[in-house]
């Protein structure tokens, strides 16, 4: 079966794929490490070794490095720690993270165990950064070792040093001033009677606010209300309603026929003097309020039907276009005006003369 | 002329015997509520819709139920809900496989009385096709328009409290209901009746006593009542009072946003008219205004934000034009 051209491009790109997948990781430590030469110099490692032995045998190497020895603030640096043990024994790592101040852990790679004949070897990285400068040391670190007979062993590595320098180049440190001479934030006195005194000056005008809408309201709400009747109106109100009465009989309404017109005077000229004269404001009622509201007035029980029928019977001359007779409106003109003088206001003095 | 008004008087006096009939049938059912139950009867007799406003458990719904018992007629009552679409209302065209033609099916708003149960729990266009039928008194469902049923009305209802998720009724909308009432409480001795009565464990049913064709009749007469010019310029001056306040001698300008529209004038008098029938009278004194108008501008004063301010309703405005205006 002949190979295709296509085929073998296809095979090339997966293979360059899959090289680019697998060397991911290396291109990863690989600028971790390129990091770490930050300042230009070249990369060095500094490395410990120690071993633990158990009943004169060698149980515990452990070989501790990092690198690069010089960095500056910033750049990571990698601690390896490569364990070769028995191989059936167990092993615990020291606790790096949090341990190794002051670097702080980015990172932490853990390769697969690489077993041999008799023993085994282990390998962790770890990337580290430190944002002080100066000599550094990474503090030793232990590791715990039990052999398969239960026997134990603790191999402590060295400390390690490794020298950050500031990204600020030493010639120009003397003339910039230390970012920790920089003095903290002040803290402000709180002073609370002005936001008391502010508050209480807020609630009292809210107060205020409050009570004039009421006030203005209450006062609207009076203003609504129908003004008391003057003294002097009630004084007087017989005076108006005669003239009127006298006004209307002159006027001829009933000869000329106007009889609806003679009423609505006439029962005009009633109410007002109702309303003057005993502070019922029959002006602004039908009949029938009226008739509900007249026990109240000071009326003799004979008048309040008497005006009743009177009221009753205009409003059928008014509304139905009744056309009553002319002896009867004006024997109407004169029932209005005797009941205007049979109860018009009088002095007491008035009162007693007459009596 | 005063014959002819005496003439109406004493067909009045024939013809409204139905009203005590009607009323004692209903007073079989409901206790009190009197004041609703008579300005039902004016809406019917006025030919005006109704919209009655009161907490739930007043008698709203069993009033107008009964009413169109007792008037032995179509009646349909449509519980308002926010899914309700216009098509449950009016009707819609129904696709028939056996024929393959579209079909009309009407809605239940084809009655003679229809209850709109919690109008404000339907969503506006629901509202909407209710008031423009209302208003038209017409239907259109697909490219046919169907008139509607004579007698033709609707008796909503809705509930003031509880206003979450309720679609208020736009005032437009509002206007076109001849009256609102707002009803109250029964009394203490209303209470113990209505105790009474629903302890036996036996709903009472009010009988069919009336015909449609007896309301019509009445409606014919109500028209024919006698409104006297100076009656008619009272209702102006009422009206107007609503809109220019100040030229009235009342200082509610800031009180009022917007004053009554021409329809409350044509409703007033109208309304007027069947109190009148109600009171066996064949004229319109300035008391049949008065009993009325309240119902009919109550819904149609809007008042401004300083009068809400102050505590102040439309009722109150609307209760101190009628003390300040000079009855003729």
């Amino acid at each position: 079966m002949p190979v295709k051209p296509e085929h073998i491009i296809a095979k090339v790109i997966a293979v360059a794929v899959l090289v680019l997948a697998v060397s991911a990781p290396l291109i990863t430590l690989d600028e971790a490490l390129a990091d770490g030469s930050g300042s230009g110099d070249a990369v060095l490692t500094v490395e410990s070794l120690v071993h633990a032995t158990v009943a004169g045998d060698t149980v515990l190497e452990v070989r501790a490095s990092v690198s690069p020895t010089l960095a500056t603030v910033g750049d990571r640096l990698i601690l390896t720690l490569t364990v070769l043990r028995g191989f059936d024994g167990a092993l615990a790592f020291p606790r790096v993270v949090g341990e190794v101040a002051p670097f702080e852990v980015l990172d932490v790679i853990i390769h697969a165990t690489d077993e041999h004949v008799g023993s085994a070897s282990e390998r962790r990285q770890y990337v580290l950064t430190a944002f002080e400068t100066g000599d550094l040391s990474i503090p030793s670190l232990a590791f715990h070792y039990v052999s398969p007979e239960g026997d134990t062993a603790v191999v402590h590595t060295d400390a390690l040093v490794v020298t950050i320098e500031s990204v600020i180049p030493p010639e120009e440190q003397e003339l910039r001033p230390s970012p920790r001479d920089i003095k903290p934030p002040l803290e402000l006195r709180r002073r609370v009677w002005p936001a008391i005194v502010i508050a209480a000056l807020i609630a009292a005008a809210l107060a205020g606010l409050f009570y004039l809408r009421r006030w203005l309201g209450s006062r609207r709400r009076e203003d609504l209300e129908p003004e008391a009747e003057p003294e002097t109106r009630r004084e007087a109100a017989h005076i108006a309603a005669l003239s009127r009465l006298r006004e209307l009989e002159r006027g001829g309404l009933v000869g000329q026929g106007e009889l609806p017109r003679f009423y609505l005077i006439l029962t005009d000229v009633l109410r007002r003097y109702m309303l003057d004269r005993f502070s019922v404001d029959a002006v602004d009622m039908t009949t029938k309020e009226l008739a509900s509201v007249m026990h109240g007035a000071d009326l003799a029980p004979g008048d309040e039907a008497w005006t009743l029928d009177l009221l009753a019977y205009a409003d059928l001359s008014k509304f139905a276009r009744h056309v009553p007779s002319s002896e009867r409106a004006h024997g109407d003109l004169v029932a209005v005006r005797a009941f205007v003088e049979r109860t018009r206001f009088r002095e007491l003095s008035e009162s007693k003369g007459e009596e | 002329m005063y014959a002819d008004i005496k003439a109406i008087g004493e067909r009045i006096e024939l013809e409204s015997g139905f009203v005590s009939t009607l009323l004692s049938e209903i007073d079989k059912v409901i206790v009190g509520q009197s004041y609703m139950v008579e300005r039902l009867l004016i809406g019917l007799l006025a030919d005006g819709h109704v919209l009655i406003e009161g907490v739930p458990g007043l008698a709203k719904t069993l009033a107008v139920r009964t009413l169109s018992r007792a008037i032995d007629t179509d009646f349909q009552r449509i519980q308002f809900t926010p899914d309700l679409l216009p098509a449950d209302l009016i009707g819609t065209l129904v696709y028939s496989a056996e024929s393959g033609e579209f079909t009309t099916k009407k809605g239940p708003i084809f009655s003679n009385l229809i209850l709109a149960d919690e109008i404000n729990r339907a969503p506006a266009k629901v509202q909407s096709a209710l008031l423009e039928a209302m208003q038209e008194r017409q239907v259109t469902i697909g490219s046919e328009t169907f008139p509607l049923d004579d007698p033709f009305l609707v008796l909503a209802t809705q509930n003031p409290i509880e206003q979450e998720g309720t679609y208020p009724l736009p005032e437009a909308q509002v206007d076109r209901f001849m009256l609102k009432l707002r009803v109250g409480y029964p009394s203490r001795d209303e209470e113990l009746e209505i105790m009474e009565r629903m302890s036996t464990g036996k709903e009472p049913v009010a009988s069919p006593v009336v015909s449609p064709e007896t309301i019509l009749k009445a409606r014919e007469l109500v028209r024919e009542i006698y409104v006297d010019d100076k009656i008619k310029q009272y209702i102006l001056d009422i009206v107007f009072a609503t809109r220019e306040p100040s030229a009235h001698g009342l200082d509610m300008d800031d009180l009022i946003a917007y004053g009554a529209s021409p329809r409350a004038s044509i409703h007033l008098i109208a309304a007027a008219r069947a109190h009148a029938f109600l009171q066996r009278r064949a004229y319109v004194t300035p008391e049949d205004i008065k009993a009325v108008a309240m119902d009919v501008l109550r819904h149609r004063v809007i008042i401004t934000y300083e009068a809400e301010a102050e505590e102040l309703t439309s009722e109150d405005i609307v209760q101190r034009i009628l003390d300040n205006i000079e009855v003729p």
